[in-house]
């Protein structure tokens, strides 16, 4: 052992010389207490009782198994998990939660550790557009592969416990893997072995008594709701069912992540949607002639692309984009990704078309367009899926679809209106700049509703995200309803009185129509990032 | 093309093999090439760790499997006791702060000048009382008898006192007075035996988590009582709990002796026979009858009643407390109370019983018996001339270099440092301003003193950042030396990794400021740590912590341990579990325990109409240690508590304040303030709230008062308000 050895004599260099005191331990490799291979694993003989003697046979699987009665919360579990499995820094894999249940005379207090569940229908596997998620046919362990993962992060929106976790050295995601090499060779998993109280074990579970109890309600105390993808961890102790009786508390947790690449793409995507469909019904209603057309339509590319840019930008791995679509069959990113591919190639293509004047056989450019406009909405949807199906409180369909579908609206409308007033002058902008302030106003009217009282659906999320909105988002709050009023209502109804008139002032208008694009853009940005924050999993 | 990839590089990773040295699976890219034991160095349970070592450097941590300790556990400190050793702010060099104020490296020779000569103006100009130390409970047993023989026979100084002061001080005056010394009498194995167990002011599933996972061993099906204000996580796996109302512990104490009177459920042979006090004792508990305990602590009569009964019920009784008893206006009277249950019932010196004391930190026995700050080396006493002449004599010294008074306590000091009589102070391994009660008292006492030294591992602690000059420290698994454990167990550790830069261990630290300082002669004999624990082990013989019976680190660690006492001649290969008092002799010169009783007092600080709620503080997680100086430099650790400080109230308290969790509030106290979210649980009653100790806020809020008898620290008791931040405060 050369580190023990090449301790310098300290102060050598110094002129005070002091001799290492350490003079016995700069030997200690002879002290090193005597280890031999034949000694027991870690906890050998208590752990043979908490992994199952034989392997799942047909129609069963491995699951942990919880003693909420015996778990204390000390959290050895976690740092097992992290130590045995050589996680990185600060990477766990598994948690442990505090249930604060019960009344005052007869207070209930709940630790409870949690990881993989090793679901039977495992949303992470459903969302994943790369497939790097599979579920072994005979142990019911959900893998993922690793080098096959893009690091596009969907799997931590949809998994409902929020379990897979992005590793951002590596630009992938990781989880648990139930330790399988480990109990391929009898020995215990990393957190069964960590757990002093022995309260976590390894169990042969019955996937049809497991898919009924998941049915049933509550798997998961404290957790999301099990019907959602039929979690195998069966938690087993006297307070269970106190645990669900009474209202959860709001949780105490913080701002979310915010995504910032995928909330440009989300609004950037929709701002090129929104630009082509509501160009493409002024050109069918316009005739189909003059500049508007080509130029809304060339927009709408720009903002796509700028939108795919951003995309990549969020992902791990972008080196590896191109695996996206692999899931095409089962994930709504990959449907997503292959709709809006779809849009832009047809977007170009129909922009090409409208600028270069081609004389197609009648009908036709129309016919693109429409295909063009129905990809893009096609693609907006799959978007709006993408954040539905992970069942969060505040992403529910209504509400992601009218927010992407206005988003579209409010900056579609706002970017003709800017290329109107400055390629043919504020008045033919006008129908746009009221059509921008209606959407804004609607929208900021909307999402406003979060702040109203007493609505007993989803209460106690909405109050989670009210306290969020109102204390730690506060900056961005001010910003996204600020800027939105702004950009979105007042200056495109100010731009819409400076151009009415014989003698529109066309400078004036153009800053004010360019402020407004830009200010919409900007605060429909942040209102993407506050449903980022503000999201929280299933309870 | 393949379209998935099962296999490659990240796979590989992740991918685990028969790690050797009986581990079992370990990573593959962090198998070990040796394997090294060594203690942990956070808490006094003393688990052994194993340290991978793997091309030079430690690599990973498991629990020790053959260690009597942890037998193969430990909790998530233990697992991340590496991280700390390998966080980017650790102090590299000496610093010294310059006159604009900045601290700037400087080598050992000049560091050590600067402390010699401030050190020795102060002390010509001003006298012995115008410095002092301030030693630790988590440095090796070696390296703080180094410190306080250094600081008080070699360079002069009278006053040294430990962070101890803040944990065990209370324990150590009630063992003192009670047994005749500050003798924890039991062994873990204890935990398993008992047929009733009661736990006094201990959330153990939190604060020693392996001491639980005794509990859980046990085979009795014993009953666990938890007399605790807060619903913790241990009174939740408790059999009972009695939630008392916060300070009513010595009134209830009394209460059930009051019974066990009455009711004729005295030992009587073993009380005659073994005790001293007892007509005192139920004269004093006479005026303590259910009713009026009941009034004080908000427990039935009943509920006492059946405690009672459990008590005399029981065949094997321990009585275990912690922080709850002994960080409390009267707490060592309380731990009194608690013996005395023992003592009335017999249940002390058999399996499964015991008045037990449970440590806080790793080395705080330790610092009890060899710091020599309160007390002479081996629990003697400063103005005994004959112990100090004892010592003397061992050590080869001059008895008159030897104190003749004892220290100040560590509040004296602060006092001292605030009338402005002390000028000086050495803080080594502690993080006074963080830790110590009422936090602008502290700090202002501090910005009086001409001349601050800190010895730490970071130069980033809140102490350090006063200093005028730091000295870095080599941390735990950088060095060599002895830990002693809750129930007497010395265990060993060793250096496993280099420290960094010219951080050097403490031992070598004092050993050089000695020879700057011109009295490194006295010190020849103390080479290396092990030759400090023959020598310790020499000053301990015909004490009652006698270890003159281990002959060295290696009798260490072949044993797993060893507990105190081993007198010279006694087994070359002890018990591994021992405890004490089966012959029913304590201490006192007439072998008779102390039956001490005294009056509750009033708590400092009671509620009123402005600051209606009752603060109680304490640990709040197992992956938070202190002040954090350490855990917080694992992100592991970090993850698994709230970053932010928080406050825990109960839901009707927070209603008349409409406060819901998660929001963020104020928590006020005539001394501060502190920002903290609030978690609204009916763990805890109405009219109390509780803050985790670690965040450095809490601490402007407790109010200083003391135990008269230990001079520990009230932390568990102030008057408080909370209220919606406003916006500017938010």
């Amino acid at each position: 052992m050369s580190l023990l050895s090449a301790v310098p004599a300290i102060g050598e260099t110094e002129e005070v010389v002091v001799t290492p005191s350490a003079g016995g331990a700069l030997t200690a490799v002879e002290q090193f207490a005597e280890y031999h291979d034949h000694v027991l694993a870690p906890g050998g003989r208590r752990y043979r009782d908490l992994i199952p003697t034989e392997r799942p046979g047909p129609g069963h699987q491995y699951a942990f198994e919880v003693d909420l009665d015996a778990c204390t919360g000390c959290k050895a579990c976690v740092a097992a998990c992290h130590s045995l499995n050589g996680l990185e820094d600060g990477e766990t894999w598994r948690s442990v939660s505090l249930l604060h249940r019960g009344t005052a005379a007869e207070p209930v207090l709940q630790t409870v550790t949690a990881s993989c569940h090793h679901c039977l229908d495992p949303a992470c596997l459903r969302g994943c557009p790369v497939d790097a998620y599979e579920k072994d046919p005979l142990t019911g362990i959900v893998r993922h592969l690793d080098d096959q993962c893009i690091g596009c992060r969907y799997c931590t929106l949809s998994c409902p416990y929020e379990v897979p976790a992005y590793e951002p050295r590596r630009g992938i995601v990781r989880k648990c893997d139930m330790c399988h090499g480990r109990l391929e060779a009898g020995e215990a998993p990393a957190c069964v072995q960590g757990c002093p109280n022995e309260a976590i074990s390894i169990a042969v579970v019955d996937v049809a008594a497991s898919r009924a109890a998941a049915e049933s309600g509550m798997s998961v105390p404290g957790a999301a709701p099990s019907f959602i993808t039929g979690p195998t961890t069966v938690y087993v102790g006297s307070r269970r069912e106190a645990l669900t009786r009474g209202a959860p508390s709001p949780e105490p947790t913080g701002p979310a992540h915010d995504h910032p690449p995928l909330a440009v793409m989300l609004v950037l995507t929709q701002l090129a949607v929104g630009a082509f469909v509501i160009g493409l019904i002024r050109a069918v209603i316009g005739g189909g002639s003059g500049p508007a057309p080509a130029v809304d339509a060339g927009l709408a590319v720009a903002s796509g692309a700028l939108a795919l840019a951003a995309s990549v930008f969020h992902l791990g791995r972008p080196r590896y984009a191109h695996r996206a679509v692999i899931g095409l069959r089962h994930s709504w990113l990959s449907r997503e990704i292959v709709a809006f591919g779809g849009f832009t190639g047809l977007a170009v293509l129909y922009a090409a078309v409208v600028a270069s004047r081609l004389r197609l056989p009648a009908g036709w450019t129309e016919t693109l367009g429409w295909l063009a406009a129905s990809s893009g909405a096609t693609a907006v949807a799959c978007s709006v899926m993408i954040y539905a199906t992970t069942r969060r409180a505040s992403w529910r369909v209504g509400t992601v679809a009218s927010r992407f579908g206005l988003s579209g609206v409010v900056c579609g409308s706002a970017a003709l209106a800017w290329a109107a007033v400055v390629t043919t002058g504020p008045g033919s902008a006008r129908p746009l700049l009221v059509l921008v302030a209606a959407a804004a106003a609607l929208k900021l009217a909307g999402e406003a509703t979060v702040f109203l009282p007493g609505r007993p659906a989803d209460h106690a999320d909405r109050v989670r995200r009210a306290r969020l909105l109102k204390q730690d988002l506060r900056p961005r709050v001010v910003t996204r309803f600020g800027l939105g009023a702004l950009s979105g209502v007042v200056l495109p109804l100010a731009a819409v009185w400076l151009s009415a008139g014989a003698h529109p002032a066309a400078l004036p208008a153009a800053l004010l129509a360019s402020g407004a694009l830009g200010g919409c853009v900007a605060a429909e940005y942040a209102e993407r990032s506050l449903f980022f924050t503000t999201a929280s999993a299933p309870r | 093309m393949r379209l998935r990839h099962r296999d490659g590089p990240l796979t590989r990773e992740l991918v685990r093999e028969p790690g050797g040295f009986g581990l079992g699976q370990v990573p593959s890219r962090l198998k070990p090439d040796a394997v090294a034991s060594l203690v942990c160095g956070f808490c006094s349970t003393g688990c052994s760790l194993d340290v991978h070592l793997r091309d030079d450097g430690p690599v990973n941590i498991t629990p020790s499997v053959r260690y009597p300790v942890n037998q193969g556990q430990a909790c998530p400190k233990g697992w991340e006791a590496l991280a700390p050793l390998a966080a980017s702010d650790r102090a590299v060099t000496p610093l010294w702060r310059d006159r604009r104020g900045r601290l700037q490296p400087i080598s050992w020779p000049v560091a050590s000048v600067h402390f010699v000569e401030r050190f020795r103006a102060l002390l010509d100009r001003h006298g012995p009382d115008s410095v002092a130390f301030l030693s630790t409970g988590q440095i090796p047993t070696e390296e703080m008898a180094l410190l306080g023989a250094l600081a008080k026979f070699g360079m002069g100084m009278v006053h040294g006192d430990g962070n101890t002061r803040q944990c065990m001080a209370t324990t150590a005056a009630a063992y003192k007075e009670s047994f005749g010394f500050d003798a924890p009498p039991y062994t873990y194995a204890d935990f398993e035996e008992s047929d009733v167990i009661v736990l006094v002011g201990s959330n153990l599933c939190i604060a020693h988590p392996i001491m639980w996972e005794r509990i859980r061993a046990n085979r009795h099906d014993p009953e666990v009582v938890v007399v605790d204000p807060r619903k913790t996580e241990t009174a939740m796996a408790a059999t009972r709990h009695l939630a008392i109302h916060p300070k009513s512990d010595l009134t209830l104490m009394y209460g059930l002796a009051h019974l066990l009177v009455r009711n004729g459920w005295v030992d009587r042979e073993f009380v005659d026979t073994y005790t001293s006090g007892f007509e005192e004792l139920a004269a004093h508990v006479e005026a303590f009858p259910p009713e009026r305990v009941s009034a004080v602590s908000g427990i039935s009569t009943a509920d006492l009643e059946d405690l009672a009964a459990l008590i005399h019920g029981g065949e094997r009784v321990s009585f275990w407390w912690t922080m709850g008893v002994n960080q409390s206006h009267e707490g060592t009277r309380t731990a009194q109370a608690i013996i005395n249950l023992a003592l009335l019932t017999g249940n002390i010196g058999r399996p499964g019983t015991g008045a037990n004391s449970i440590t806080g930190q790793c080395n705080a026995m330790g610092s009890r018996l060899f710091s020599n700050t309160t007390n002479l080396f081996g629990g003697r006493d400063f103005s005994s001339g004959a112990d100090r002449n004892d010592v003397a004599a061992i050590l080869g010294i001059d008895a008159g270099r030897i104190p003749t008074r004892p220290s100040w306590s560590y509040d004296r000091i602060i006092d001292a440092a605030a009338d402005g009589t002390l000028r000086g102070l050495w803080v080594v391994a502690t993080n006074s301003a963080h830790s110590w009660i009422d936090q602008s008292r502290l700090r202002e006492a501090m910005s009086r003193l001409d001349f601050l030294v800190v010895q730490d591992m970071y130069a980033t602690t809140e102490t350090a950042e006063l200093a005028d000059l730091v000295l870095p420290a080599a941390g735990w698994g950088e060095k060599d030396g002895t830990f002693i454990n809750s129930e007497r167990r010395i265990g060993r550790i060793r250096p496993v990794a280099r420290p960094p830069g010219a951080a050097i261990p403490d031992f070598d630290i004092f050993r050089l400021l000695a020879d700057a300082w011109g009295c490194g002669d006295l010190f020849r004999a103390w080479t290396t740590p092990e030759e400090v624990f023959r020598l310790l082990a020499r000053l301990s013989q015909g004490r009652p912590c006698d270890i003159g019976g281990i002959t060295g680190y290696d009798m260490i660690d072949r044993a797993g341990g060893i507990q105190w006492p081993l007198p010279a001649g006694t087994d070359a290969v002890p018990a591994e579990e021992r405890r004490l008092f089966s012959d029913g002799r304590f201490f006192h010169r007439d072998g008779r325990a102390r039956l001490v009783v005294g009056d509750p007092t009033p708590v400092a600080e009671p509620v009123s109409a402005e600051f209606p709620l009752v603060l109680l503080t304490g640990r709040a997680s197992s992956s938070q240690w202190h002040t954090q100086t350490r855990t917080a430099k694992s992100a592991v650790l970090r993850a698994m508590s709230p970053a932010d400080p928080y406050v825990e109230m109960a839901p009707a308290d927070a209603s008349a304040r409409s406060l819901v969790t998660g929001d963020t509030t104020l928590v006020r106290s005539r001394r501060g303030s502190m920002r903290a979210r609030v978690v609204v649980t009916p763990t805890i009653r109405e009219g109390q709230v509780f803050v985790p100790m670690h965040y450095g806020a809490t601490n402007r809020l407790t109010h200083a008062s003391f135990d008269p008898h230990s001079r520990q620290p009230a932390y568990k008791s102030a008057a408080v308000q909370v209220g919606p931040a406003t916006r500017r405060e938010r």
